[in-house]
């Protein structure tokens, strides 16, 4: 891949890329490390991604990732194993608020619909495109994932108990 | 969450505010740098090749390579495989026919305890003409069949019946002339399309369904562990049966959730006539909303 796309596709679409993965991975060393895992697969295979495509691509890319560091922690321990070796990476950044044990607990496509609504602003439409669903698919992924995060913390005494009701238009 | 009132706006600010910030110049160059200090490595990517361990080992790797071999024999079916008019029909823009893509998403998190915490079955199906135009979609619970909602477009009106969600079941129209439809098309189906016109994907064999012989096609997905697509092909005419990505998953249990799920994805080219006469008709979920029960599929 030549470095004129490379740096066009990083300023483009790195930011985001790595502060979702750092949202999705709970801090922000893990997030670097699926991010850059996630860039160094474009640079590899991203010859193939058309333009109209590669953010869409990034995405599932990352998210992939992100769910599979999720599943299984004996990934997570070789991954760090790893990286101890080859990366000085600092403790700057993210602290994990207390809520994000209750994101942990959706799944990587709600985590995702989440970051993309609320951190990104994104239509709709647009998650739906770039995560390969429908609107009203995108749109019921959201407003679960936000009504489950509300009922387990009210659940469990973080937020005030009250009756939740459906809808899917006030955001 | 630091505070938050019980408005459904009120708690998506609380979300809002405990998302991570946009990164700092430095945390970016060093993403940027391990990105490309792996690619001028010129290393398979340590996740793949940690996949490749856990997931194969010695037996695995040698069974795979076997069937590789054998799928690659020259003079055996890849010799006769047309590149070019398989990628043709990876457009999805054979006219007369209709592309139905579907997305069955399962996952049932449990406690180990034993409490369910979560459980969930969808079905997402969308019928696309080969315009790119959106006819049908539909949203169900994939463990009993029963309907969550459907849309059936025409070219002046989308009209939706909402059985479950939310939670008042209504019928509603929408003037849909002024509405751009897209295609929701999979980014992956490009991506395969560019690794078969490369020769980069492999055909691994073949198979005989409903009496026509199919190629059976497999390419990398380059997005973790599973990092396979696989595609069946009519050898008469391309014609694409089915394309199918399935990613299961279950997690240990370590962190006290034990939880086990899978995505699959799967896509195929319909000739509209073997579907029922009403099928992309306003009336059709006219009948589901009266009915109140699942609409079957065909």
């Amino acid at each position: 891949m030549d470095d004129e796309r490379f740096e066009s596709v990083w300023s483009a679409h790195g930011p985001a890329v790595l502060r979702y993965c750092t949202y999705s991975m709970g801090s922000s060393q893990e997030g670097e490390d699926v991010a850059a895992e996630t860039f160094a697969r474009f640079l590899a295979k991203g010859d193939h991604v058309a333009p109209e495509y590669v953010e869409a691509w990034l995405i599932r890319v990352a998210r992939n990732l992100c769910a599979s560091q999720h599943r299984t922690a004996k990934r997570r321990t070789m991954l760090q194993s790893r990286l101890a070796e080859q990366v000085s990476a600092k403790t700057d950044g993210w602290t994990q608020p207390d809520s994000w044990e209750y994101v942990r607990r959706l799944s990587e496509a709600e985590r995702l619909t989440i970051y993309l609504r609320i951190a990104e602003v994104r239509s709709f439409a647009d998650i739906a495109r770039l995560v390969g669903k429908s609107e009203s698919a995108a749109k019921m992924t959201f407003y679960r994932a936000i009504d489950r995060l509300r009922r387990n913390m009210q659940r469990d005494g973080v937020g005030p108990d009250t009756s939740l009701v459906g809808g899917a238009d006030c955001v | 969450m630091s505070e938050y009132n019980d408005s459904r706006e009120a708690f998506v600010d609380g979300v809002r505010v405990d998302m991570p910030p946009v990164a700092g110049e430095d945390a970016l160059t060093r993403v940027k740098m391990r990105a490309l200090r792996s690619q001028r490595a010129s290393v398979e990517s340590p996740l793949r090749q940690r996949s490749w361990r856990m997931a194969g080992g010695l037996a695995a790797a040698v069974a795979v390579i076997a069937v590789a071999a054998v799928a690659l024999a020259p003079g055996q079916q890849s010799a006769a495989f047309a590149r070019g008019k398989a990628a043709e029909a990876l457009l999805f823009q054979v006219p007369g026919r209709v592309l139905h893509l579907e997305m069955t998403y399962t996952q049932k998190d449990k406690s180990t305890t034993g409490d369910v915490l979560y459980n969930t079955n969808e079905r997402w199906s969308v019928w696309v003409d080969a315009e790119g135009k959106r006819l049908r979609e539909e949203l169900v619970d994939s463990s009993d069949g029963s309907l969550n909602e459907i849309h059936v477009r025409t070219s002046e009106r989308d009209i939706v019946f909402h059985a479950k969600y939310p939670a008042d079941a209504r019928l509603v129209e929408y003037d849909a002339t002024d509405q751009r439809i897209e295609t929701p098309l999979d980014d992956w189906i490009p991506y395969m399309r560019a690794q078969i016109a490369d020769g980069s994907a492999k055909v691994a064999g073949t198979k005989t369904i409903d009496g026509d012989e199919y190629w059976v096609v497999t390419c990398s997905s380059g997005d973790g562990a599973d990092d396979k697509m696989t595609v069946t092909m009519r050898k008469s005419d391309y014609l694409l049966k089915t394309w199918v990505r399935d990613n299961p998953y279950e997690v240990d249990g370590k962190s006290g959730v034990i939880s086990k799920g899978a995505t699959l994805q799967v896509i195929e080219q319909l000739d509209p006539a073997t579907l029922p006469s009403d099928f992309f008709s306003p009336d059709a979920v006219r009948d589901a909303a009266k009915q109140g029960t699942p609409v079957e599929k065909p």
